[in-house]
């Protein structure tokens, strides 16, 4: 991956001011920062690899294009993936010819997979995949944006203009949902259990 | 709140990073007082911590591209037209972008390196199980030998044909060559191509043929049937061609047999790869990075593919353990340790004398007392 090295959220934010004067060293390093955060987000609503990317390329036009406005933006996060948000389900309607209100009440999300590094991992993560994918869209975009990407739950609930107190009670019922599906699981294979202790006191 | 949905509650903020240390004490309590609750919930910190792979990741060109088109913008900013400008580059931009180049992965990853130069004259080279050789053919191609297989070059290779036979498995990389078609020939069918790169699929001991096209257009057709049906293949689709007709039962092996002409339309079925999979990681191809892997197969399946990875012979003594799926990926495990592991997964036992292995029933079965002591909890 060509990211290079991670940059800090307060190097992100000092990074606005240098944008509204056109300096394209900036304007870089918030692209390699998120683009690929940002494309996915884009790709789990609307899952086409080219309406995502134009989505993310159109966001980080409208930046540059109105460059001058960048040190107003408050909250850098949230303003973008609220932005690819935006942007995308406008381009679905346009695509669908249709207008979406809700959003994410009828969009299924799609999550990006693990590589799991020994079979028993991925197994578990097979499992907890499974588990993850039971979950109603909104439950689940709530999960992606927290663990994909890091979120804080203010962010999220700004993000999809919900509030907090929904953002921990969608995180709660997913982890529980992932809970009941592994013991589930574990009554099937008792084996894989005892297996995974094993490894974890070696 | 009762303890499970305290649980929840307090695990889903301590992943968020959004619980106060009193509030990591608790979960850690709670965690404490029951082991299946305390498992899932390492599982689910380390699937959690797990970096997860990005199919599309931001690239160095599709910044420049974008910034040289935004750049242009600035520069004629002065201009009345500026904005209709703009608008019609950003339009431009968005349709150049997204063009994303296939087959990269070759280049980045290292396939086996042992290398064999073939002689321009009639040859075969031969992998025996266990082993797997690179080659390179005297018109530049490349083949990757799976194990188990050989391949023969005819005599006058290259020089109005390209033609090759095929037992096995192997994955070629066609230099292109529009006046001298490349063909495979396997015990029925016949694969021609110009230019491309694709896998295939033959070995006695298995029921199906197998060609999965990775770039490029083949044409697949069968032998001494001109003008019978012969299919086109797009890159990512795979092509299986149902042996079954042909074969007799002969205890565990099976020969295929020389009545070509009963084979129907139907005997073909074709599939799409999973997009976004890369080449090191499908199992047609994983082979080629000296990895062993395979999706949702039956055990029955994965025993012929650990027969030629691990040059072992095996045998099942019982009918239901063949019928078990699963999938997996081996790197450098032995034949020891992968059983160790896929007994893990399902419930077997097996015995290994020699380069036999016997995979048999569980033998003191005591699922049974574990699956009661969880219940019982």
């Amino acid at each position: 991956m060509t990211s290079g090295c991670p940059i800090s959220e307060d190097e992100i934010l000092n990074l606005l001011p240098l944008i509204a004067m056109q300096d394209e060293g900036a304007f870089r390093k918030l692209y390699m920062h998120y683009y690929t955060k940002l494309f996915q987000f884009s790709h789990s609503i609307c899952k086409n690899k080219q309406w995502a990317e134009e989505v993310t390329e159109d966001v980080f036009i409208k930046i540059w294009r109105n460059h001058k406005n960048a040190p107003q933006i408050q909250n850098l996060k949230v303003y973008l993936y609220t932005a690819i948000k935006n942007t995308t389900l406008n381009y679905i309607a346009q695509q669908a010819r249709r207008n979406i209100t809700e959003p994410f009440g009828d969009i299924d999300i799609e999550l990006t997979e693990n590589p799991a590094d020994s079979i028993i991992e991925k197994e578990t993560f097979k499992k907890i995949y499974q588990a993850i994918e039971t979950l109603p869209p909104r439950c689940k975009i709530v999960f992606k944006l927290i663990r994909e990407d890091g979120l804080k739950y203010k962010e999220v609930a700004a993000i999809l203009n919900i509030s907090p107190k929904t953002v921990e009670a969608q995180m709660a019922l997913a982890i529980k949902r992932i809970f009941l599906f592994m013991k589930d699981d574990f009554l099937k294979k008792p084996d894989l259990k005892l297996f995974y202790k094993k490894v974890k006191s070696n | 709140m009762n303890n499970s949905s305290k649980l929840y509650y307090l695990f889903s903020r301590k992943l968020s990073g959004e619980a106060s240390p009193e509030e990591i004490e608790q979960l850690k309590a709670i965690l404490a007082e029951d082991a299946e609750n305390d498992f899932i919930a390492q599982s689910l910190e380390s699937f959690w911590q797990q970096p997860y792979s990005s199919a599309e990741s931001a690239t160095e060109e599709k910044l420049d591209h974008l910034l040289n088109t935004l750049k242009n913008e600035t520069g004629e900013k002065a201009s009345i037209g500026f904005w209709k400008k703009f608008k019609w580059h950003i339009s431009i931009a968005a349709t150049i972008i997204p063009i994303v180049i296939f087959g990269y992965n070759l280049v980045s990853q290292k396939p086996i390196k042992e290398q064999t130069r073939v002689p321009a004259l009639a040859s075969k080279i031969i992998t025996p199980a266990g082993s797997r050789k690179q080659l390179t053919l005297p018109d530049g191609t490349n083949v990757w030998l799976n194990a188990a297989s050989s391949l023969i070059i005819h005599k006058n290779f290259n020089e109005e044909t390209r033609e090759v036979e095929l037992k096995g498995e192997a994955y070629f990389d066609v230099t292109h060559n529009a006046q001298k078609p490349f063909i495979v020939h396997t015990s029925v069918i016949d694969i021609k191509v110009l230019g491309t790169k694709f896998d295939v699929k033959d070995y006695e001991t298995e029921p199906n043929i197998e060609t999965t096209l990775l770039h490029g257009a083949i044409e697949v057709v069968k032998r001494n049937e001109p003008g019978s049906a012969r299919v086109i293949l797009n890159p990512n689709e795979k092509l299986v061609f149902a042996k079954k007709n042909l074969l007799t039962h002969n205890g565990k092996e099976k020969k295929v047999l020389a009545e070509y002409n009963k084979i129907k339309r139907s005997d073909i079925t074709i599939t799409t790869l999973k997009a976004d999979k890369k080449i090191v990681d499908i199992p047609e191809t994983a082979w080629m990075y000296n990895k062993l892997v395979f999706e949702e197969e039956n055990f029955e399946t994965i025993g012929f593919l650990m027969e030629r990875w691990y040059n072992v012979t095996i045998h099942f003594a019982d009918a239901e353990i063949k019928n078990y799926r699963m999938s997996g990926t081996f790197v450098n495990e032995t034949v020891n340790e992968a059983l160790d592991i896929l007994k893990i997964l399902v419930p077997f036992d097996y015995d290994m004398n020699g380069n036999n292995i016997l995979i048999g029933k569980l033998k003191n079965s005591n699922k049974y007392k574990r699956i009661n002591n969880i219940k019982s909890k």
